[in-house]
């Protein structure tokens, strides 16, 4: 059974990256692949809805217009169970104490080590189970 | 005498064949024995009668005992030798001629075995030689024949053990001596032996009676020496002479006499004997006469026999002693302290020795001829000091009796000079400016005192001054006449022969001399001289105290007298007379003069202003003196003191003026009997203003501090001048400015009309011109109009009516043509008035006018008018009256001005309210009591208001609750804004309102002086809006200036390296996405490849070989760039993680830390790091690392890193010097030092690389700065070693640099962390 990720970045070439990266799991349906440029553009995907089920939403923070902080707060307003992993270049403490404060399940820094990525991804419950909000 | 038996040998008993025979042989013998014994008892008694007959004649004693002797035993010869010492010598003998006597007499015989005697004597026994020629033993053979003897026999004389002599008989033929005459000799022996103790003991008793008779002789003759000493203890010429008398009578001599030494020379005191002597006369001290000798040598000299003497040696003892008859000489020193005073000696007139108890007799002499000596000497030196004393006593005595005079003490001074220093007479002479006075005299010699003494150094007492040393002449007539001409003048003149002067010396300088005369010839001793010298020494104190009190005294006199007259200069304000006055007595007094002068300047000339006198007749003498002067006022020339002062600006003094070639005053001087003038300038301000002159009717010139003092009274006089000056100028200024305030209270009072102006000006004009009339005329259109007229002479003015206009000469023409005052001293006497000027003429006989003063009333340039007064005498007018008229003119200008300025003002007041009605603005004036007090048009129409409201003059409350009804400031807080306006109306007020219709209007509220305030009412509408629309393009460009500093800020900032940090990470991030998406990708990429690989294996498996091996070496080559693509993004990515972390800033520990350890650990990772990165770099390191050991504050890990940077750069830095090779030799060399500031730790980094130019230097710091090629250096490292530095440890970092030499950083870290800025602020 398929599960979603949304990845939202300003670069497009992020999507590639991940899908290349997750070719295999994206090969045997583990996951679907989802990505917003924005994050207006992500809202605007989970208010349409995410088929099939979103297990993580990945956001990068320095985007133009709405930044990464700015979407996990509103992702948490309307889908606090959802988990959003922060995936930035900016490792500094501000941002990471800001983005726990905000409802953020892990906190990954730019260049993504995607083998650790994937460890986080396989520990995060199936949207089934998940707790409602 | 008895007849010598024949001699026999031993006779021996006989054996009796005879008995009767026997018997009578026995009595034969018996008797001849007893006639021996009878013989030589006889002959006992006989030497025992010769012993004791001739108790005082041993040889006598002797010869009857050899006698007796030869006659018992039948010898032929008899003698005995005595021993003296070790010799025998023949003392006594019997039975010789008198030539083998003599020759016997001269051989001393010593012990030995040769004589019989020295046989004797060697063996101590009884000598018996039957022959002495048949004797081996005995040698005496001259002896033998000469005396002719054979038989010998010697008994010792023995006494006590002790040999005395031998007693031997003799006889000329061999016949040997009887036992018996053998015991019989010794016998005689033994008598010689008692005779002769007995005659020894008696000598010996004569002997010591002797000399103790002599002793009590020497004794009495000491005592009675000792006597004469007591009772002459002042004079020694009596000791000497018992001395003499003694010496001759106890020493066993004809003469005597006692040298004394004198210096280098010696003469004879005392004599006694009739040898001849040259008494007194000196002579040379040599070693050529015995006294002379005895003297040098301090030894006694004895001169047995004069002829004997070496001639050349003692050629002078020997001409005396045949000059005066004596043949020997013992002399004797007298010696004090081991030096010879003198030396007594003793003469013989026939040679011979002196013995050794007469010499010690002589010493004892001597001995006592210096006690005596040095007793009188003693007394003589007490007496003396007891005599000094005395005149030092009665100088002192007189020197405290007279403090204030020092002629007592001068004379007691000479009184004393002249009575210790033995001298005809004694003076004093003190030096007088050129030359020398005599001050004090005592003596019979022609007295001299008051006369003068030509200072030079041709007499003594000129010398002692000028040379400043006692000065001698102990024969004048033998002086050499050119060079001590007045010596032997004075000397002539007044009868003396011999001088000694010692100088008066103060502080080293002469200021005269005491000097001591004789009549006879010869020198003063030295102990007079130096007594003469202590009176100097005295005399000069008691001047020096005189001097002194007199000065004392003179200083409180003068004070006295400067208090006096600065008291009457303080009390007599305006009157200048008494005071000079007072200045003039005072002067003269103090500096004993006989007149005093003051003497003011006029112009060029000066005049005699006060005269005093030192008493009424001198008084008279001054005031004649005046006044002549008054009519031959002094001029500046050398002829006067005060021409003199005039041109020099300095005291003057004519010591006398009837002889100075230029002196003219000669009338004038012989009226006051003046001979010494002295004078002092009076100055003020570098000017002089006059002088003080002194007089006295004799020659006596003032001495210079007379001349002192005279200078401080000219100074008084120029202050009471200056004084009266000042205050006769404030009293005229203040009757002036008095005029002045009254003329100006006129025009003052009088705004418009000049005539009360011009006629109270007038008045003051006149009145303090001191004038008998005035006129002042306004001068308009060519024409004078007289607009004031005071005390004029009836008629006068009628007659000017009828006058033609004046002529050219005329004062107001005068005026007219530029003159700005016309002075005219008699108008009877002026051109004009000759001229027949009917003008002039009606002034003078109409007005009786002598004296005109006219002054111009001129406004830039142009005339206004005059003002003139006129005097009914000729008395002209003075400066001040003439000032004083000059600003009553500038006065009636000023009025004549505001008249007219007055005029205009009314003109202008009219145009105003034409231009205040027709102005733009609304105007309203408020009054001091804030009622409305003027308005114009505008404000009527701008506020709407009625007329009649208006007209109602409402208070500034009315007005504005008027305003407010008509809604003028809307609805809401009317009260509150009333109020609020209402409230200091005194105070500006600015502000703006739109009104209900849209209209904005601006009001301004200006306070006026004295009350009140205007209200202005502008209509700013239009303004408003343009302003408005001003102001929001300016708002505009503002914010597009302020956007633009502030990035030019941030550019600034962005350039410094301390904010380096926001820049930096921006960048880096924006590089770090690319870059993550190159290395992701490459690493897909490869993976990718291995896939394409794996699942395209079977293919590529059939595909030919070569085709497969071209796609596996692109697929490696592929491979190989992903690689290398890889590789350098990490290269990339390292940089930007070290930019990173320097924007981040240090994230290690605060940490107290041992900072050489620190600087230890980076040299040694430097050092490896740069040796593996090369191994051929090498260099020289230097540490000096000082006691910087207290830990140090720091985050050792970033402190490291800076350092780490540092020797890097240091070592690149120097390595590139070396491997550029242009120098031989050269070696790369890195010195690191620390040193402890306290506070801060100091670390110099010192490399010897090529160095870093100027322009780069301020680079340096800079981030990705750097001078090493692309990939060897980030150009960060300084950057970020700054920041660690001076942010986060709050230190510093300089650099310093020569080219071709060194570069040395020098970081300082603050010890301890509370001082980083980076805390602070953080």
């Amino acid at each position: 059974m398929s599960v979603s990720i949304l990845i939202v970045d300003d670069e497009p070439d992020v999507a590639d990256l991940f899908r290349q990266r997750f070719r295999r799991e994206v090969r045997e349906g583990t996951y679907v692949i989802h990505f917003a440029g924005s994050g207006e553009e992500a809202l605007g995907k989970l208010a349409d809805g995410v088929r099939p089920e979103l297990i993580v939403l990945l956001s990068d923070i320095n985007m133009p217009g709405m930044d990464g902080l700015g979407l996990l707060r509103e992702v948490k307003q309307r889908h606090a169970e959802l988990p959003v992993i922060m995936v930035t270049a900016y490792g500094d403490d501000e941002r990471r104490r800001k983005a726990s404060e905000y409802g953020a399940a892990e906190f990954v820094t730019k260049p993504v080590d995607f083998d650790l990525l994937k460890q986080h991804l396989q520990q995060l419950p199936p949207p089934h189970l998940r707790a409602p909000a | 005498m008895a007849t010598p038996e024949p001699p026999t040998e031993s006779t021996t008993a006989n054996t009796g064949v005879d008995a009767v025979a026997a018997r009578e042989n026995e009595l034969a013998v018996l008797r001849r024995e007893l006639n021996e014994s009878l013989q030589q008892q006889a002959a006992t008694a006989e030497a025992l009668r010769a012993i004791s007959r001739s108790s005082f004649n041993l040889q006598k004693v002797l010869e009857t005992l050899l006698s007796a002797a030869a006659d018992l035993c039948s010898a032929d010869n008899s003698y005995i030798y005595l021993r003296h010492g070790d010799s025998y010598w023949l003392a006594a003998c019997g039975g010789f001629s008198s030539d083998v006597e003599e020759f016997l007499k001269q051989r001393a015989i010593e012990p030995g075995r040769d004589t019989l005697v020295a046989r004797t004597a060697l063996e101590g026994r009884i000598i018996h030689i039957p022959d002495v020629l048949a004797d081996p033993e005995y040698t005496y053979r001259e002896a033998q024949s000469r005396g002719g003897f054979r038989t010998v026999l010697g008994i010792p004389m023995v006494r006590d053990g002790m040999p005395m002599g031998v007693l031997s008989l003799s006889r000329a033929t061999v016949s040997p001596f009887t036992d018996k005459q053998i015991a019989l000799v010794s016998t005689f022996a033994d008598q010689a032996v008692i005779a002769i103790h007995t005659v020894r003991l008696f000598d010996e008793v004569q002997a010591r009676t002797q000399e103790l008779e002599k002793s009590l002789e020497q004794q009495t003759a000491t005592a009675d020496i000792l006597r004469v000493i007591s009772q002459s203890p002042s004079d020694v010429t009596p000791v000497l002479e018992a001395v003499a008398e003694a010496a001759v009578k106890f020493c066993g001599a004809s003469d005597a006499q006692v040298a004394l030494r004198d210096g280098d020379a010696w003469f004879v005191g005392t004599h006694q004997g009739p040898v001849g002597a040259i008494l007194g006369t000196r002579r040379p001290l040599t070693r050529a006469t015995a006294p002379g000798r005895a003297i040098v040598d301090a030894t006694m000299v004895h001169m047995p026999d004069l002829d004997s003497l070496d001639p050349a040696e003692f050629s002078e003892a020997r001409q005396y002693g045949a000059q005066l008859g004596f043949k020997a000489v013992l002399a004797a020193p007298m010696l004090r302290d081991g030096a010879a005073v003198g030396a007594i000696s003793l003469r013989r007139s026939t040679p011979g020795p002196f013995n050794d108890r007469q010499i010690a007799l002589l010493e004892a002499f001597a001995d006592q001829a210096v006690i005596a000596v040095e007793n009188v000497r003693m007394f003589n030196e007490t007496k003396e000091a007891l005599e000094q004393q005395t005149a030092t006593a009665e100088i002192l005595r007189a020197i405290s009796q007279s403090p204030i005079d020092v002629q007592p003490v001068l004379d007691a001074v000479v009184k004393a000079a002249l009575r210790f220093c033995g001298a005809t007479d004694a003076v004093v002479v003190l030096r007088e400016g050129d030359g020398a006075v005599f001050a004090a005299h005592e003596g019979p010699l022609v007295p001299a005192p008051g006369s003068s003494l030509p200072l030079n150094r041709e007499t003594a007492p000129g010398r002692a001054i000028l040379d400043g040393r006692t000065c001698h002449f102990p024969d004048i007539p033998s002086l050499d006449p050119v060079e001590f001409a007045t010596a032997h003048r004075l000397a002539a003149a007044q009868g003396f022969r011999a001088a000694v002067s010692a100088p008066l010396l103060r502080k080293g300088v002469a200021i005269g001399s005491v000097a001591l005369r004789k009549a006879e010839l010869g020198p003063f001793t030295p102990r007079q001289i130096e007594l003469l010298e202590t009176f100097a020494a005295q005399a000069v104190i008691a001047i020096e105290n005189v001097r002194l009190f007199t000065e004392l005294r003179e200083s409180l006199e003068y004070q006295t007298a400067t208090a006096n007259v600065i008291q009457i200069i303080s009390r007599s304000t305006f009157d200048l007379e008494p005071v000079l006055q007072t200045l003039a007595d005072t002067a003269l007094r103090l500096c004993e003069a006989e007149m005093g002068f003051i003497v003011r300047r006029e112009d060029e000339v000066f005049r005699v202003v006060t005269a005093a006198g030192s008493t009424p007749e001198t008084l008279k003498d001054a005031r004649d003196y005046q006044q002549y002067q008054r009519a031959y006022p002094l001029t500046v020339d050398r002829g006067s003191v005060t021409g003199r002062i005039a041109l020099e600006k300095r005291a003057v003094q004519i010591d006398d003026v009837s002889v100075d070639p230029e002196y003219r005053l000669t009338q004038a001087s012989m009226l006051g009997k003046i001979r010494t003038q002295m004078g002092a300038p009076l100055m003020r301000e570098g000017s002089l203003i006059g002088t003080i002159i002194l007089s006295r009717q004799k020659v006596q010139p003032f001495t210079d501090r007379q001349v002192d003092l005279l200078r401080t009274f000219a100074d008084q006089a120029v202050i009471a001048i200056e004084n009266t000056r000042l205050l006769t100028e404030q009293r005229e200024a203040l009757e002036r400015q008095t005029a002045t305030a009254q003329v100006l209270q006129v025009i003052n009072e009088s705004p418009g009309d000049l005539t009360p102006v011009f006629e109270a000006m007038l008045e003051r004009a006149v009145g303090l011109g001191e004038a008998a009339f005035g006129i002042m005329n306004v001068y308009e259109d060519g024409e004078f109009r007289a607009v004031a007229l005071r005390g004029v002479p009836d008629g006068l003015i009628d007659q000017w009516a009828a006058a033609p206009r004046p002529s050219a000469r005329n004062a107001l023409t005068r005026m007219v043509n530029g003159e700005d005052v016309v002075h005219i001293d008699d108008l009877a006497a002026y051109e004009t008035y000759q001229a027949g000027d009917l003008r002039t003429r009606a002034l003078v006989e109409i007005g009786g006018a002598r004296s005109l003063l006219a002054v111009a009333l001129r406004k830039e340039g142009a005339f206004l008018g005059s003002i003139t007064v006129y005097r009914q005498e000729v008395r002209p007018f003075s400066d001040k009256q003439i000032s004083l008229l000059q600003n009553f003119a500038s006065q009636g200008v000023i009025a004549i001005d505001n008249a007219r300025l007055l005029e205009q003002i009314r003109q202008r007041q009219a145009e105003l309210r034409v231009t205040f009605d027709n102005m733009g603005d609304g105007v309203a004036m408020f009054d001091a009591d804030l009622r409305l007090a003027a308005w114009n048009r505008n404000f009527q129409e701008i506020m709407g208001l009625p007329e009649d409201r208006l007209a109602e003059r409402p208070r500034y409350s009315e007005y504005l609750h008027m305003l407010a009804e008509r809604g003028e400031f809307g609805t809401e807080g009317i009260k509150a804004e009333l109020a609020s306006r209402l409230e200091n109306t005194d105070r500006e007020l600015r502000l703006e309102r739109t009104r209900s219709d849209g209209t904005v209007i601006e009001v301004r509220r200006n306070a006026v002086p004295g009350g009140g305030f205007v209200l202005i009412y502008s209509d700013v509408t239009e303004r408003k809006r343009a302003e408005a629309e001003i102001r929001a393009a300016r708002d505009t460009a503002e914010a597009a200036l302020g956007q633009l500093k502030a990035a030019q800020a941030n550019l600034v900032q962005s350039e410094k390296m301390a904010s380096l940090g926001q820049l930096t990470a921006g960048i880096a991030h924006e590089i770090k996405n690319p870059l993550n998406f190159v290395n992701n990708f490459a690493g897909l990429s490869v993976e990718l490849l291995a896939e394409i690989r794996e699942a395209a294996g079977p293919v590529f498996a059939q595909l030919d070989q070569d085709k497969r091996a071209e796609i596996d070496e692109t697929m490696a080559l592929i491979t190989g760039n992903l690689a290398k693509i890889a590789e350098h993004g990490r290269r990339a990515d390292g940089i930007v993680k070290s930019m990173l972390s320097h924007s981040r800033g240090g994230t290690g520990d605060w940490q107290a830390a041992d900072i050489n350890a620190l600087i230890e650990e980076a040299l040694n990772l430097a050092y490896h790091g740069a040796r593996a990165q090369d191994k051929n770099f090498n260099i020289t390191l230097e540490r000096d690392l000082g006691p910087a050991a207290r830990p140090i504050e720091v985050v050792p890990q970033d402190v490291t890193r800076v350092f780490l940077n540092l020797f890097g750069n240091g070592f690149y830095a120097a390595n590139k010097r070396r491997l550029a090779g242009t120098e031989a030799g050269f070696r790369p060399l890195l010195r690191v030092s620390t040193r402890d500031l306290g506070e801060t730790v100091e670390i110099k980094v010192r490399d010897n690389g090529a160095g870093i130019p100027e322009e780069i230097r301020a680079k340096l710091f800079q981030p990705f700065f750097t001078t090493k090629p692309t990939g060897e250096g980030t150009g960060l490292g300084l950057s970020i070693s700054y920041d660690i530095v001076t942010q986060q440890h709050g230190g510093t970092i300089e650099v310093e640099s020569e080219l071709g030499a060194f570069t040395e950083f020098t970081v300082r870290l603050p010890r301890s962390r509370r001082i980083a800025p980076a805390e602070r602020t953080g």
